[in-house]
């Protein structure tokens, strides 16, 4: 079967979570061919790719949205729009369920010129009625830029050239939802979505922070990612997610449930699984396996052990992971001097994992967002617990999803809350039996479930039930 | 989710912003000022002759010098003028005042090694004396700067000191023409250029005065406007256009049966040419009117309808404005059509005593010029007001097309009326004055039922860079200082 993988922004440029599943995902499956369909924010970042792509990747096909504002228009527009076309404009514009099939059909099929269009005579009269009814209050040049700025890439993706595949597999919604749509559309092929995270969820939470956004556009701007997701959710033949939160999310956004499987990350257990456990040599090591990035509240981490410290001598910590921020990591750094814990604190950088388990007793997690975090998975198959922020998918890594009668392999805490984490340390710190007990739990627990041949098979699983059952 | 997705804002951070929309129409009117003058200057030189009793030839000749001065180098000035008007404009409302004086001496630099080169070559063919034309020459360049000046004196508004300016250059002119020409009877010529040339010296030290007043010195490069040129070439044609457009006919008819050769290279056509100038005073009428009365309540309604577009204006804003800026804009074209076209109706009922009270010695055929011409300047006008609106909305294309018809309609049709007996020779400008007051209003009518797709929709979306050959001049020059710098 050849797989067209949507991916936004991610692999192959981009070194992380979603672009290292990619590479393994796609590596461990040499029965399948792969086209890696790819989009970028930068031309500049054309052919830069971080990864050497394996053998059954045939074709990568690369988008990029700046191009957007390399397009010349025409010097004639002429188009005549339809009833019917005005109508999916208008809701285009207003981000309300506009007809994808139609649109696919004018701006692939008749490829009308998105900057000639935006450009118009026409487009401007639709927003204007637009805003006569919706945004009387609103400031009209914002609103007109705001739009247009909104609806350029959009209407450049529809253009794009549409690699040839079996089906269409997007690993976001959002801009990649949108080409695997398209793909699907013309060739009229299948077309399945696998989130790691909620792309659109993540989408509002950085609009509602961003700058560039004017206070009076965000609303409009969610409410455009929204519709992304919903013309995915709505398109796709199957849509998955990591774990039941997220699957819950879904539906409530709108996916038909019976179309949404949960397919959890697996690690490659046999790695872990074999790591003795730490004698008992009067201190507890306590590890976390981060990158320093102020998504991951290292700081917060910080000061609870800090506070640790004040309850229990013998206790160490060790941040174990690379640099992203470097001035977040100074912080963390200066932080640490500040309260005087630097003989307490390692900080070892990047290291091998598998050798360092050795040292550790559990680990913790303070991130502030997360999907469904590996580091967890692998200190679970290691057989050390956990004490994790409550985010994501970790409470059902801790405790179990339905069906899962293992027990309680760590502890979850709200985010960014020092106190109660530094509770919760305190608890594993002070009984072995307790954390040998939790550890074996983690074991099992993911050993059941959480092996990376059993997320392969389920995916490969669904490409044959895509071949079955899917019918035009 | 690390590395999914990526930031939009380094996308959309550009919003296309509205270019800063300045009223700068003033120049062409506030030039007119000059252009009156020399009218008056000319009109001034044959009172002095005539009390002065200098021979007929030698009045033809005087004419003839001035007028070629005149013209010469306010075509030269015209490619430049509407551009630095515009640059000038755009430094204010960026508030980089200091850009502005190194801006005019470089414009000014620029049109006077160009423009003295080819005066040059025609005054050494033209067969004045040697003292003609040193004087021509530098009456020539005091020309240039004058111009020039009018372009950045308008942006600050101060009527008064042009006003004075003028005044203070035709005081001095006259009162020294006529003690000269009374002194040295035999050298009139010569003492009239003399009087012409230090009066209008006086202007240009009057108007220097002024900008170095309102404009600080700096270091900012003199050849920045260039940059505005390649900007705004349909702008720098209409400038060029209009002035071709409005004096062609009078360069046309110094050739044909009624011209006549003066001296060598000069020629004139004084039954042609006297006229003309006397119906060029009519657009007077709208001129000032456009200052007193069209630029001030439409520009309120203007300037309002469009800081909606900056300053957070709903669609409902921007379309009340947009109807109550047009309506008043409407009002005021037609009264001041309405005025235009009674004074030119009255100026060619008294233009007929006029013409019999001034020395010319004028026949029948030169009041028949002078009610067509009178015509076909009330029509140019008009035509020239609303190309004015039209640069006010930013419409450099509508300008360029309807005053590029005006400049050709002008030259072609002034040439086929040279087929015709001598009573149509006027008749060519009048045609073309009427197709550039038709194309105008069409296209303004065009466009103002299109503004807000003007406005917004045909903004781009990322600032393009139009760079070309003045670009390259810049550079050319900047360079070239900087060598002479580190020399």
């Amino acid at each position: 079967m050849r797989i067209c993988m949507v991916l936004e922004g991610c692999y192959p440029y981009i070194n992380g979570g979603v672009s290292t599943w990619a590479h393994q995902y796609i590596t461990e499956m040499p029965e399948h061919e792969f086209v890696l369909w790819v989009i970028g924010a930068k031309a500049e970042d054309k052919d830069k790719f971080v990864y050497k792509l394996p053998p059954n990747v045939v074709a990568v096909e690369q988008v990029f949205l700046d191009d957007a504002l390399r397009i010349h228009p025409n010097k004639v527009f002429n188009h005549k729009f339809t009833a019917a076309e005005n109508e999916a404009l208008e809701n285009l514009v207003r981000s309300s369920k506009p007809n994808w099939d139609l649109l696919f059909d004018m701006y692939h099929k008749k490829k009308i010129n998105p900057m000639s269009y935006l450009k118009s005579e026409h487009f401007l009269k639709t927003l204007t009625e637009i805003c006569k009814e919706d945004f009387p209050y609103t400031a009209f040049s914002d609103c007109f830029h705001s739009v247009r700025s909104r609806l350029l890439p959009v209407l450049h993706l529809l253009g794009a050239t549409i690699p040839t595949a079996d089906c269409y597999h997007a690993i976001s919604t959002g801009y990649g939802g949108l080409l695997a749509c398209l793909g699907g559309y013309i060739n009229k092929k299948p077309v399945l979505l696998t989130e790691h995270g909620i792309y659109t969820r993540e989408r509002e939470e950085e609009i509602i922070r961003a700058k560039w956004v004017a206070r009076e556009f965000k609303g409009e701007w969610i409410k455009f990612f929204y519709m992304l997701s919903d013309l995915i959710y709505d398109k796709a033949f199957r849509v998955t997610s990591l774990f039941t939160r997220a699957k819950a999310t879904q539906v409530e956004m709108g996916c038909d449930e019976s179309k949404c499987y949960v397919i959890e990350n697996g690690i490659s257990y046999e790695r872990f699984c074999d790591i003795p456990l730490k004698e008992d040599d009067g201190f507890v090591d306590i590890g976390a396996v981060v990158r320093f990035a102020p998504i991951k509240d290292i700081k917060t981490m910080i000061y609870a052990f800090f506070e640790l410290t004040t309850r229990m001598v013998n206790v160490r910590l060790h941040i174990m992971g690379g640099v992203d921020d470097e001035e977040y990591a100074q912080e963390c750094r200066d932080l640490i001097t500040t309260l005087g814990i630097e003989d307490k604190v390692i900080m070892p950088g990047r290291v091998n994992v598998v050798e360092y388990f050795e040292k550790l007793d559990f680990t913790i997690l303070t991130s502030i967002s997360e999907g469904q975090p590996l580091s967890v998975l692998e200190s679970f198959a290691a057989g050390r617990p956990c004490v994790t922020t409550e985010v994501g998918c970790c409470r059902e890594l801790l405790e179990g999803s339905p069906g899962d009668t293992f027990g309680i392999a760590g502890y979850c805490v709200p985010p960014m809350q020092r106190e109660k984490l530094a509770d919760r340390m305190e608890v594993m710190c002070e009984s072995r039996e307790l954390r040998l007990k939790m550890g074996e739990i983690a074991k099992k627990r993911t050993h059941a479930y959480y092996r990376y041949s059993i997320m392969l098979d389920k995916y490969k699983n669904l490409y044959k039930e895509v071949e079955e059952g899917w019918q035009v | 989710m690390a590395g999914i997705g990526f930031e939009l804002k380094k996308l959309f951070d550009k919003k296309g912003i509205l270019n800063s929309v300045k009223a700068y129409g003033y120049a062409s009117v506030i030039c007119a000022g000059p252009m009156l003058l020399g009218v008056l200057l000319l009109l001034g030189i044959m009172f002095i002759c005539a009390r002065a009793g200098v021979d007929f030839h030698k009045k033809e000749l005087l004419i003839c010098m001035i007028t070629y001065t005149l013209l010469a180098s306010i075509t030269t000035t015209s490619v430049f003028s509407m551009v630095v008007t515009r640059f000038t404009a755009d430094m204010l409302y960026e508030e980089k005042k200091s850009a502005i004086l190194p801006s005019f001496w470089g414009s000014s630099a620029i049109m006077m090694t160009a423009g003295s080169v080819l005066w040059a070559i025609f005054l050494l063919f033209s067969g004045a004396n040697l003292m003609c034309c040193f004087l021509m020459f530098i009456f020539f360049n005091e020309m240039i700067l004058v111009w020039n000046a009018m372009s950045y004196l308008t942006a600050i508004k101060d009527y008064k000191g042009i006003f004075l300016s003028y005044l203070a250059a035709i005081v001095v002119t006259f009162v020294l023409g006529w003690i000269l020409t009374f002194f040295f009877r035999a050298y009139a010529i010569e003492m009239l250029l003399l009087s012409i040339t230090v009066g209008y010296g006086v202007m240009v030290i009057w108007n220097l005065t002024l900008l170095h007043r309102y404009f600080p010195k700096s270091d900012v490069s003199a050849f920045l406007f260039l940059d505005w040129m390649d900007e705004y070439l349909y702008l720098a044609f209409s400038g060029f256009f209009v002035n071709l457009g409005m004096f062609s006919h009078l360069v046309i008819m110094w050739f044909s049966k009624v011209g006549v050769r003066v001296h060598g290279l000069f020629y004139g056509a004084p039954e042609h040419d006297v006229p003309a100038l006397l119906a060029f005073i009519t657009t007077l009428i709208t001129t000032v009117n456009f200052v007193v009365s069209v630029e001030v309540n439409f520009y309120g309604k203007y300037r309002n309808h469009y800081s909606l577009y900056n300053d957070k204006g709903t669609i409902k804003d921007i379309l009340q404005a947009e109807k109550e800026m047009l309506d008043t804009l409407k009002t005021e074209l037609l009264y001041t059509s309405i005025k235009q076209l009674l004074c030119t109706a009255l100026f060619i009922a008294a233009g007929g005593f006029l013409l019999d009270v001034l020395p010319l010695g004028l026949n029948e055929m030169t009041r028949g010029y002078f009610r067509t011409l009178c015509v076909g300047y009330g029509l140019y006008a008009i035509g020239n007001m609303t190309m004015l609106i039209l640069l006010y909305f930013t419409d450099y294309k509508g300008a360029f097309f309807a005053t590029g018809i005006f400049a050709a309609g002008s030259i072609v049709l002034s040439l086929i009326s040279l087929l015709f007996p001598q009573v149509y020779y006027g008749f060519g400008f009048l045609i073309a004055s009427m197709a550039f007051l038709i194309v105008a209003i069409q296209r303004l009518d065009y466009f103002t039922k299109r503004l807000p797709y003007y406005i917004l929709a045909v903004q781009p979306l990322v600032s393009e860079d139009k760079s070309g050959v003045f670009r390259k001049l810049k550079v050319f020059l900047e360079d070239k200082l900087e060598a002479d710098r580190h020399e």
